[in-house]
């Protein structure tokens, strides 16, 4: 078929009033200034970059299409496993995921397998770039590989080089050689899950999982729940309480899945992100000695937030790439289904639609990287705004690349559906997207408060 | 024709529904994570049939789409089929399009287009709702320029691999379509294997029916109407019955989904208190509750009998405004939940997923709007 000359309602590119010839014929020094070149916005988001970190953007994009792409829909609707088997497919791709570097990356070479030169820059805006440019084409694999980051977090921010030293590098070791060594972070509890990411509700709480000081090391008694990655991990991050104490007494734990105790009671049926399981996990006097305390007994609360606050940045990042995704999506149909011979493209409602979505994920990809960009300092309240705004205006996105593709939008093929199915999640967890509002206002408040004495 | 339901009537006959759905279909229902086996929908189909909601091929039959010349009839049948959504909207569906078949054999004045016991009417064209085209046919109005290929392409696609969806219980026998024949949209009764149906895979929402693809093809049984006139008529009022049982569906399935939000708020603690004292859940259930007043008030406007086909842009226009209003209900319902909303067996993401469905089938609202702002100006 010929390619078209132009959509309807436009000049072509070569029409004399169309903006691309436009402005030969004017001064040689303001050309330049005026004659932007025809790039896709990717290409002009990343030449906005550092290069360090538009080098790594470009490597998660093609690790993204090499690896996720093949398994997004099929793994979306494989049958649920039982708590702890993995499909055969995600163990190959944890198994590249490792070889790739992409489970070591939180620390840079030779720790782990983070360029150096990236480093220079924001540890939060290479992660978002990731959760990025993952989730574009699968957010459950990117929940997956991301979960695993988060739980390695905590020994980072708790900044303990001998847990780093113990823990870390040989798991991180025994990723890189291709056998994947799983963490995962462990603070949701059956009766604290909002309690769990934010101050004034776990106050007053009584807390549900316990550690009880034993000869050696203590004992840890209770329940997590939502565990992404929790039933494959060797290695979790678990948040529990001193004994008679509540949960200004957390203390972080690491609990290998071999210690005796330890148990994955079940896996839940989820909406969405089926690649990553989320599971409760039990621990019936689980003895965790001395030496596997992170940090300092009683900083887990503080480790817990500092996590967040990084975290929440990468979830922001999560939606930005389940925005684009589902906007190449509605392109991509609206470029190949035809309605009474012409290619939906061509009708100016659909154009707005596109021009509506581009610009939305454009809009929330400027505030998450402005903000990552200085983030050397995870601010609580910047990594909140942009969690819950990108993550509502993602989910806007996808309602939108939805309703452009109307009836054919509901099929499993269309992976718009899944799409949606996966963006409803960032909206809840990391803190809800109203507790990461209460966080904004928690962050203010002496701001706040100094306005009310003032007035 | 004259009034034969009264509102007591009406009162009468949904609590009937209440208890078939409460009694009869809860009792089925394993759990919102699994969907309902097919013999299990069947029974049911069954005994909603016995039960007279749903009408079978027999001229006594009774249940939806039966007594739309009366007032009330419309009511009725909206909101047996709301009803029974609140308990499943996928059987809900499923007996309006087992009802629909009945309907336009009625309509026709085709008893034989019932031959084969089980068909269904697929309204749902290839993409969209027929652009300016099909409120400009609908209205009566001059077609102009790509119009008659628009028509022609929506709802019997030419294109190589373009196929027409249909939401339905696989299995189905026979099909009645809409074609148009350059002058009106018609009716023809087709054998399932004259369209190659193709499963279509799993759907967004609505698990309990399956989404099969249909090919085009010319071979079938024309059933009519030879007039016209008759014909626009009967495709509008075919049109506005769809948009009644897709509201329908929507309400009821909201309905469902703020209780059990109410319920889950009314006994979770978090922050120090029960979550329905935090002004964000408070908003979020009065955002379902608002939601599920104004769909309310909407779905008694559109089914504002007797039923007439020219009533089609305010129908429309009110499932434009519905829907995005469901959907915000079930997503903010959902959020109450927090974690445990985004899980299967709770119920919650089922009522998010069917009512973004519901959205989806039979127009969205952005093409809704644009069917209305152009039958507004050929009117
Ligand atoms: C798929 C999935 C994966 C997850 N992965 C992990 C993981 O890897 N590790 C982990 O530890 N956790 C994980 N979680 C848990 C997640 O972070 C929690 O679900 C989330 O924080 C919400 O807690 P909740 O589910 O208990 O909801 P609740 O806290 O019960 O919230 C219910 C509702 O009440 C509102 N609410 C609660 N408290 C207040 C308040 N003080 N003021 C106003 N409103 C309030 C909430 O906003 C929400 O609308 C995961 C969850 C899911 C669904």
């Amino acid at each position: 078929m010929n390619q078209q000359p132009h959509l309807d309602g436009y000049l072509s590119p070569d029409h004399p009033l169309s903006p691309r010839g436009l402005f030969a014929d004017l001064p040689a020094a303001i050309r330049p200034m005026v004659t932007p070149k025809v790039t896709t916005v990717w290409e002009q988001d990343t030449a906005t970059l550092p290069s360090a970190l538009a080098r790594a953007r470009k490597r998660y994009r093609s690790f993204a299409e090499q690896e996720l792409r093949r398994r997004a829909l099929p793994i979306d609707s494989a049958p649920h496993l039982e708590p702890g088997e993995l499909h055969p497919s995600l163990a190959d791709l944890l198994k590249s995921a490792g070889r790739e570097g992409m489970l070591t990356d939180l620390l840079p070479r030779p720790l782990g397998s983070a360029s150096l030169g990236g480093y220079r820059h924001p540890l939060v805006w290479t992660q978002a770039l990731r959760a990025e440019e993952l989730s574009r084409v699968c957010a459950g694999q990117m929940l997956l590989l991301s979960a695993h980051s988060l739980g390695v977090i905590p020994i980072v921010f708790a900044g303990d080089l001998a847990a780093m030293r113990r823990f870390v590098l040989p798991a991180y070791r025994q990723s890189l050689a291709g056998d994947p060594h799983i963490f995962a972070f462990a603070i949701t509890e059956p009766s604290a899950g909002s309690d769990a990411e934010e101050g004034h509700g776990a106050s007053g709480r009584r807390p549900g999982t316990v550690a009880k000081r034993v000869n050696g090391g203590w004992s840890l008694q209770g329940r997590k729940v939502f565990i992404s990655g929790g039933d494959i991990a060797k290695s979790i991050t678990v948040f529990a309480a001193l004994e008679n104490e509540g949960i200004e007494s957390w203390t972080c734990f690491l609990v290998t899945s071999d210690m005796p105790g330890f148990e994955v009671v079940r896996t839940e049926l989820k909406m969405g992100m089926r690649a990553s399981a989320a599971a409760e996990i039990a621990f019936h006097d689980v003895f965790v000695p001395d030496d596997h305390v992170i940090g300092q007994p009683r900083q887990g609360w503080a480790i817990n937030r500092a996590t967040l606050n990084a975290s929440r940045y990468a979830v922001a990042g999560m939606g930005v790439g389940l925005a684009q995704g589902a906007t190449e999506a509605a392109i991509d149909f609206a470029c190949r289904t035809e309605l009474a011979g012409k290619a939906l493209v061509n009708f100016q409602e659909v154009q707005l639609q596109i021009a509506d979505m581009m610009t939305e994920t454009s809009a929330i990809r400027g505030m998450l990287w402005q903000a990552a960009r200085k983030a050397y300092v995870a601010r609580q309240d910047r990594s909140s705004m942009c969690k819950f705004h990108c993550t509502d205006r993602a989910v806007h996105v996808v309602e939108m690349a939805l309703e452009l593709m109307g009836n054919h939008g509901t099929l499993h093929d269309s992976g718009v559906e899944k799409i949606y199915r996966d963006a409803r999640l960032t909206q809840i967890f990391e803190g809800t997207n109203q507790i990461n509002r209460l966080a904004v206002i928690e962050d203010q408040q002496e701001q706040l408060l100094a306005r009310i004495e003032r007035n | 024709m004259e009034t034969l339901l009264s509102k007591e009537d009406l009162r009468t006959a949904l609590s009937e529904v209440r208890r078939f759905a409460r009694g009869v279909v809860s009792a089925r229902i394993e759990g919102p994570e699994h969907p309902l086996p097919r013999p299990t929908l069947e029974r049911l189909l069954s005994e909603a049939t016995e039960a007279g909601f749903v009408p079978d091929a027999t001229e006594e039959a009774t249940g939806l789409w039966v007594d739309l010349d009366d007032p009330m009839g419309p009511t009725l049948s909206a909101r047996t089929i709301e009803t029974l959504a609140a308990v499943n909207p996928g059987i809900a569906w499923t007996c309006h399009v087992r009802a629909m078949p009945v309907w336009l054999a009625r309509r026709l004045n085709k008893p034989e287009a019932l031959e084969e016991k089980e068909s269904v009417v697929p309204l749902q064209g290839y993409h969209g709702l027929g652009r300016v085209a099909l409120p400009r046919y609908l209205a009566g109005a001059q077609l102009e320029g790509d119009d008659r290929a628009m028509l022609r392409d929506w709802l019997s696609p030419a294109q190589p691999g373009a196929r027409r969806v249909v939401h339905a219980p696989a299995g189905f026998k026979a099909v009645l379509s809409p074609y148009f024949d350059g002058e009106a949209v018609r009716w023809i009764r087709q054998p399932i294997d004259a369209l190659d149906p193709l499963p279509a895979g799993p759907t967004l929402g609505l698990d309990e029916v399956d989404a099969v693809a249909l090919a085009s093809s010319d071979a079938g049984t024309p059933l009519g109407p030879d007039d016209p006139e008759e014909a626009r008529k009967i495709f509008a009022e075919a049109l506005v019955i769809q948009s009644l049982a897709l509201v329908a569906v929507g309400i009821g399935c909201l309905r469902h989904a703020h209780d059990l939000a109410r319920e889950q708020a009314r006994s979770r603690v978090q922050g120090g208190q029960r979550i329905e004292h935090h002004p964000a859940v408070q908003s979020l259930i009065g955002s379902a509750d608002t939601a599920l007043l104004a769909t309310d008030a909407l779905l008694g406007r559109m089914a504002e009998g007797p039923l007439r086909g020219n009533r089609i842009g305010d129908v429309f226009a009110a499932r434009a405004e519905a829907h995005p209003l469901l959907c915000r209900g079930a997503t903010d319902a959902l959020q109450v939940f927090g974690g445990s909303g985004y899980m299967q067996d709770v119920g919650m993401e089922k009522a998010l997923r069917d009512s973004q469905q519901l959205r989806l089938m039979g127009g969205t609202p952005g093409e809704l709007e644009r069917f209305v702002s152009e039958w507004d100006r050929v009117r």
